[in-house]
Formats: C-alpha cells, structure tokens, sequence
C-alpha cells in the first residue's frame, strides 16, 4: 500500500480510538494495567501509538518521494 | 518571601533582555515584524508554537479539571494529535501559499482565495472579537500565579500590570522575533514544570502506583466518565477535543507562525513533537489526583496545583513552578497581543485607510495597536474573572469555525464567497446563541461551536453550489499554486504544457 494512505489510516486510527464512542466501552477502572486504570492506559496507550508513528511517518518524509 | 520576589524579577528581566536582544537582529520590514520575514528556524518555531497553543488553560485548568471534573481532560492527549497532524496537513499548505502570494494574515489568504472584501472583512473581525476573551483569560491565570509566587507581596492588579508592561515593551521592540525566543524560555519552563511538579507532588502519597490505588478505592468516581460531577461525558470529551485542536489551529496567533516558517520541512515533524509535550499533562494527572487525597474542597479548583505546591514543596521550587504557570499565560499572551495587532494592522489599517504607508509607519501602528489591546485585555481581566476552561472554550468555538472557509480554500474549487459568508455567520451566529442565552440548550450536550462547524460546513456546501462559481483567474492561479505543492513545479510545467498541446 502506499505509505502516505498507510499513515493517513493508522492516524485515523488512532483518533478513533480516543475519539469515537469506542472510548465509553474503555471508560473503567478495572482491569488496571501496569498500576494505571484502565480509562488512562488505553489513552497514553493510544497517545504513543500516535506519537511513534509520527516519528515513523517523518522518518519516511510521510511516503512523499 | 524575598526570595519568591526575586524569583520573579529574574523571570521578568531575563525575557527583557532577550527581547532587547532581538530587537537587534530585526531588519525593519514590516514583514520582519509581523512573520519574522518568513525566516524562522526550526527549534523557535517548535517552542513558540507549542508554548502559544498551551496557554494558562493548559497550566491552570488542566489541573482544576481534573481535579473537580475527572477524567475529560485526557482527551488533551487526543487534540495535540489532532492539533499536530492538522498542523502538518493544514499549516504546510498556509505556509506554501503565504509564501508564494506573500500573505501575513489569515483575511490575506482567504479574502484573496474568495476573492472578496467581505469575506477579508469578517474574518478579521472573528479572529479579534475570539481572541481578546481569550487574552484576558492569559492575564488573568498569568496574574494570579504570580500573586501567590510572591508570596501576596506583590497584589493582583500590581502583577497583571507588571505582567503586560513586560510583554509590551519586548513586543514592542522586538515583534515577532523577540515573541518567538522569549517563547523558548518560557516553554522550556512550564513543559518542564508541569511534570517535574507531579513527579515531585505524587511521591507524597506514595508515588502513582499507591496513589491510583487509593483513588480506586476512595474516589473511583473520579476515574471514569462522567466523573464526581456527573456532567462531563461523552459529549464534553469530544467537544473538547474537537474545538480546542481546530480553535487553536484558526487563531491568529497560530495562524502567523505558519507563514513565518523558513523551512517546509518543519511541518512534516510537528506531528511528533506537538504530541510528545503532550507528556506534561501526566504532570497535571499526578497532582490533581493527589490533591483530591490530601486536599479535597479546594473551592476554586483553579487554584489547586498553586495551593498544593506553595504547601507541601519548598518554597523556591514552589516559585520557581509557579514562574513556570505564568510562563504558560505570558507565553499566549505576548503571541496573541502581537497577532491581533497585526490584523489590525495589515487586515484594517493598510488596507483601508493607507495603502501606501511606508514600512515604518506599519511597524508603528503595529505598536499603537498592542498599546491599545493590552489595555483593553488589561481592564478585562479585572473586572471579569471566571473558570478558566469556560471561557477558553468560547474564544476557541468562535475561531474554529475558521477552519470550514480555510479547507475549501485548501481542498474545494467550488468554494466561493458567497458560501463562505453565509457558512460563517450562521455557524457562529448559533455558537453565540447557545452560550450566552440561558435557556437555548444545546442538542446532545454537545458544544454548541460543534453544532456551529456542522451548520457552517451545511451552509457553506449548499450555498456555495447553489451560487456562480468563483472568478475563472483566481481559481486556476490557486489551483496551479496547490498542485505545485503537491508535486513540484516541473512537474506542473510539464502537465500544463500537454494541456496547451492536447488543447
């Protein structure tokens, strides 16, 4: 797939993950991951997810020649 | 109590100096004022950026929020990555045509792109009446911190004055220059600050872990959505997401730091670093959350972290976070008076009242403009203090409906003028509305700038299809100018070429 749809996708993702009504299904407490409940653990978690891929996407001029 | 007086003399003098400093490396263009001749560098941009868009709305009612209201502030994390990608998307492409048709303002580009008065009119007026409400959030948030850093020594309306004769006389020296490099120093504190005090403030519970513990057991309430208040869902979580990332984006003064950019390239790693910093925040979740254990009540929930780290952390660190807190308002405020002064500037006075001012008669209004502004913004903060987070959020729903005429320009050569005004005035005549009419509520509890971004992009489409497109000229001179962008200028050469042969 070109990288620059990839990348575009995968931000999208990760949007919708903190976004879209998806977080109402992670809004609890239990099970706590690594001592952090788990409403906080699935937003830092997605945060990096974003956060490397824009590390990726610059690395790979964001699939621009 | 001398030594926080101190303290805040070191932080009020330093940014003089590097002011003044600046001041020595300007060129007296009035472009050079205003957009830094569009030769800023790389690390300048990042701090000056970042250090605008987290305000005492991030220092302040980051902690407040997640103090009284639970979780909804996380969504933070969710709009620095909004804000950096759109920043990338968005910013480039203004970056590109500010620099190809010389724009400094935000009514250059798009009254150029409508090809209309009207619309450079409106614009300029949204971007100043939304900004001073949220500068005088800045002053207010900024004077307070200060207040306590001293100890009470030095009262409120003394350090709201000290604060804004500060900004005024580097700003006024230095322009956008001196803005941005004193932006270095006072993001490098209050990002820094934000952390290191709820690293240092959680470990009086016992670190996170324990603290999480005892927060399940004691305020599980606080954990979730719609947190102790039981008014902060769903619907506030997108909201806020939404509105603050593209409220920020549209603001004037962000607006003027994508056309001062030297290097394109820049753009495409502002995703990355704008999401990093948004590592502070786990700072704001330490504290406020330890603050619920060891000083629930606090009345004004805005003064929490200022109340906890003057109590339980010596008293230099205390001022020297609290320098950190006012680093985040003056950081805001410098590059917000600046902004609008520069609208008022180049969008009002050279454009109607003297076209042919010479460079140093702009630079000079310029000056009168931040006089006149501080002092408005000044007798606001007075007289007006409220929760920080409310009213932020107005100023952010009001320049957000910016973005809806910013991506037709951008995306849609259908867009015309006439879209774009009626999708502007009725998006932001029912945010009005429906914040200040007590009884209009808002469907959903949702924002009411979001239903505003909804009826603007309806009105703006329908209307726009519905009436004669743009000027035949403008809309192939900005076509041409995307494309380049896009693939590069041989490219173009060679594609319009073809269609001169083919045709």
């Amino acid at each position: 797939m070109n990288k620059r749809i990839l990348f575009t996708i995968l931000t999208i993702l990760g949007l919708v993950m903190l976004e879209s009504p998806i977080i109402l299904w992670a809004n609890k407490i239990d099970p706590m991951v690594l001592g952090l409940p788990f409403l906080l653990f699935w937003v830092l978690f997605w945060w990096a997810f974003c956060t490397i891929l824009f590390l990726i996407a610059y690395k790979f001029n964001w699939g621009k020649k | 109590m001398t030594i926080g007086v101190l303290i805040i003399v070191i932080f009020m003098i330093v940014p003089l100096m590097v002011g003044f400093y600046a001041a020595g490396k300007s060129k007296g263009s009035s472009d050079d004022y205003f957009i830094q001749g569009r030769g800023m560098g790389s690390i300048a941009v990042f701090f000056t950026v970042a250090a605008t868009w987290w305000s005492a709305f991030a220092f302040l009612g980051s902690n407040a929020s997640f103090y009284s209201q639970g979780p909804i502030y996380l969504t933070a994390f969710a709009w620095n990555i909004l804000f950096g990608y759109l920043y990338f998307v968005i910013g480039k492409r203004i970056w590109y045509l500010g620099k190809k048709f010389h724009y400094v303002t935000p009514s250059d580009l798009l009254g150029d792109f409508y090809n209309s008065e009207k619309v450079r009119i409106l614009v300029g007026l949204v971007v100043i009446v939304f900004t001073v409400p949220y500068l005088q959030i800045q002053l207010t948030g900024g004077a307070y911190l200060i207040e306590v850093a001293s100890g009470g020594v030095i009262p409120f309306w003394l350090a709201a004055l000290i604060f804004y004769l500060v900004i005024i006389i580097y700003v006024w020296v230095g322009g956008m220059r001196a803005v941005a490099w004193t932006d270095i120093i006072y993001g490098a504190l209050l990002f820094f600050g934000l952390l290191f005090t709820g690293l240092y403030i959680v470990r009086l519970v016992g670190g996170p872990i324990e603290m999480f513990e005892q927060m399940k057991n004691l305020h599980p309430e606080h954990l979730t959505l719609p947190g102790p208040l039981g008014s902060s869902g769903y619907a506030s979580w997108i909201s806020l997401c939404l509105i603050t990332a593209i409220g920020a984006l549209m603001g004037p003064q962000l607006w003027l730091r994508m056309y001062a950019v030297k290097n394109g390239k820049l753009f495409n790693l502002m995703p990355f670093l704008i999401s990093l910093v948004a590592i502070s925040y786990i700072g704001s979740v330490l504290v406020s959350w330890t603050g619920v254990l060891i000083k629930p009540g606090v009345e004004n929930p805005d003064q929490i972290l200022p109340i906890i780290i003057m109590e339980y952390a010596p008293f230099v660190i205390g001022a020297i976070v609290l320098a950190g807190g006012a680093s985040a308002a003056m950081s805001t405020a410098n590059s917000q008076i600046h902004a609008v002064s520069a609208v008022m500037t180049k969008d009002f006075y050279q454009r109607y009242k003297n076209p042919d001012a010479s460079q140093d008669r702009l630079i000079q209004v310029g000056r009168y403009f931040l006089l006149v502004f501080s002092i408005l913004a000044y007798f606001l903060a007075l007289f007006a203090p409220g929760l920080l987070v409310t009213i932020g959020l107005i100023a952010f729903g009001g320049t957000a409906q910016l973005i809806i005429p910013t991506i037709g320009a951008l995306f849609w050569k259908r867009a015309n003028e006439a879209g774009a005004i009626t999708g502007l005035i009725g998006g932001l005549t029912f945010t009005i509305l429906f914040t200040f009419i007590p009884t209009l509520v808002s469907p959903l509890g949702l924002n009411p700038a979001m239903w505003g971004l909804l009826i603007n992009a309806t009105l703006f489409i329908i209307i726009s299809l519905s009436t004669k497109p743009r000027d035949q000229n403008t809309v192939k001179r900005f076509e041409n100018a995307l494309l380049q962008f896009k693939y590069n200028e041989n490219h173009v050469k060679e594609r319009d070429k073809e269609y001169a042969e083919v045709n």
